[in-house]
């Protein structure tokens, strides 16, 4: 009899501790990592043109762009993608760097998005991953993990990309680069901006 | 022979056990029915998705010094297909090389079943996605959903009408473009007609204006109507 007794006993507040975790999980706003949205890819946005083309455009918008004067051995420069706004180019741009011939935003090894930016768009006070360092006197940012969430990006590199944001007067360079490249190569890249 | 006493004593333990014993089965069915519904809830929230997905929709195309934006949404309530979903939001696109952003509106999966606001953020930390779920907008009715931030802050917040839902605080923090869609994992079998953006808006950090510009390419399964740069319908998907 008192077998019984613990035992149903025991399955009874099993069972309620079971609803209550259910009750007051639905109850509350849940983080949920398992549903994939998205946003329309710039590929789908942006036209690709040339890197002497887009710089000279956003040289006459009075936004001045520099582009890398070193890279790794092997990479090439592919890709110039702009934004066009009411038939004039918006002041972004991104360039796409390859070793293997590889143009695309989503799967080049290096990419520079560059847009006008107020000041280094990565906070101090709130990024508590990476490192705040200096390259050539300039705010920078680097993390050599930085998670991508581009799917063919991941299937080809994996998961993270070496990241570098670089401070350049009004315009901010988000340099992202494969994990073959270093991140001693990837600062000798930004500060050769 | 057992006596009067002893026999009735017997039935009466004999009872208890029974009453017991049904107290038990009722306790393990119970248990088990929580199992099932604790199961279903977590597994149904590890379904694999489709990865395809269909938009028909906006894109502001600028603007790095954008502190928000803005628009009203229909809540358009068509059935679902199984292991699929759609979404209507509005988005501050944080970077394109990366996949970063914030992103504001509402959700009906096949899961669920039912339609749930939620706030999504992918930024460089770990982990890189977050998704916060809120309340359930009735189909037919309209809501205004906004995300912006103050000037020198790197925090957005996130309102639906005049409520603030949560601040969050991506890393990168900055624009570089804005958009409005209508999303969907299926071109088939799941309608989005009567999809109705307006309103659509960018803050300044004092004001709101309405979009000056916009851009469209929706999926060929869908069809979009242009009324302003500001507003919207689509449909199609069936």
């Amino acid at each position: 009899m008192t077998k019984y007794k613990v035992m149903a006993g025991c399955l009874s507040i099993i069972a309620l501790t079971v609803f209550c975790a259910i009750i007051s999980n639905s109850m509350q706003p849940k983080e949920n990592t398992e549903i994939p949205y998205g946003i329309v890819p710039l590929s789908k946005i942006a036209t690709r043109i040339s890197f002497s083309d887009s710089i000279s455009s956003l040289s006459t918008l009075g936004m001045q762009v520099n582009s890398p004067k070193w890279l790794p051995t092997g990479f090439t420069p592919e890709s110039a993608y702009v934004r066009y706004r009411s038939d004039k180019m918006d002041k972004y741009v991104v360039f796409t760097f390859s070793k293997s011939g590889t143009d695309k935003i989503e799967t080049s090894e290096l990419t520079i998005e560059v847009y006008p930016c107020e000041s280094l768009p990565f906070d101090k006070n709130t990024t508590l991953w990476g490192k705040f360092i200096e390259i050539n006197g300039l705010q920078a940012y680097i993390y050599d993990s930085a998670p991508v969430n581009i799917a063919d990006y991941k299937v080809l590199y994996g998961d993270t990309a070496r990241l570098v944001s670089i401070q350049i007067g009004s315009v901010n360079y988000l340099l992202r680069g494969v994990p073959a490249i270093s991140m001693d190569e990837m600062i000798k890249i930004a500060s050769s901006l | 022979m057992l006596s009067r006493e002893s026999k009735e004593a017997k039935m009466m333990e004999n009872r208890i056990k029974r009453k017991e014993r049904e107290i038990l089965k009722a306790t393990s069915l119970l248990l088990g029915l929580s199992l099932v519904i604790l199961s279903t809830h977590y597994v149904g929230l590890a379904e694999a998705w489709p990865t395809t997905r269909y938009y028909a929709g906006y894109w502001y195309g600028d603007d790095a010094y954008a502190r928000g934006t803005s628009g009203s949404i229909y809540t358009i309530n068509p059935s679902v297909p199984s292991n699929n979903f759609y979404c209507q939001w509005h988005s501050v696109v944080i970077s394109y090389t990366y996949g970063y952003w914030v992103q504001l509106g509402y959700n009906k999966n096949s899961t669920t079943n039912v339609n749930k606001i939620y706030i999504e953020v992918l930024d460089s930390g770990t982990p890189a996605r977050h998704v916060y779920w809120y309340g359930t907008p009735s189909a037919g009715s309209t809501h205004n959903y906004l995300i912006w931030r103050n000037t020198g802050q790197s925090s957005w917040t996130c309102t639906e009408d005049s409520t603030n839902l949560r601040t969050v605080t991506p890393s990168p923090y900055m624009p570089v473009d804005l958009q409005s869609m209508s999303e969907s994992t299926t071109d088939t079998g799941l309608s989005i007609n009567g999809t109705h953006f307006s309103y659509l808006s960018f803050y300044t950090g004092s004001d709101w204006w309405l979009w000056d510009v916009a851009y469209a390419d929706p999926d060929p399964c869908y069809t979009m109507t242009y009324d302003q740069y500001y507003e919207f319908h689509a449909s199609g998907g069936a």
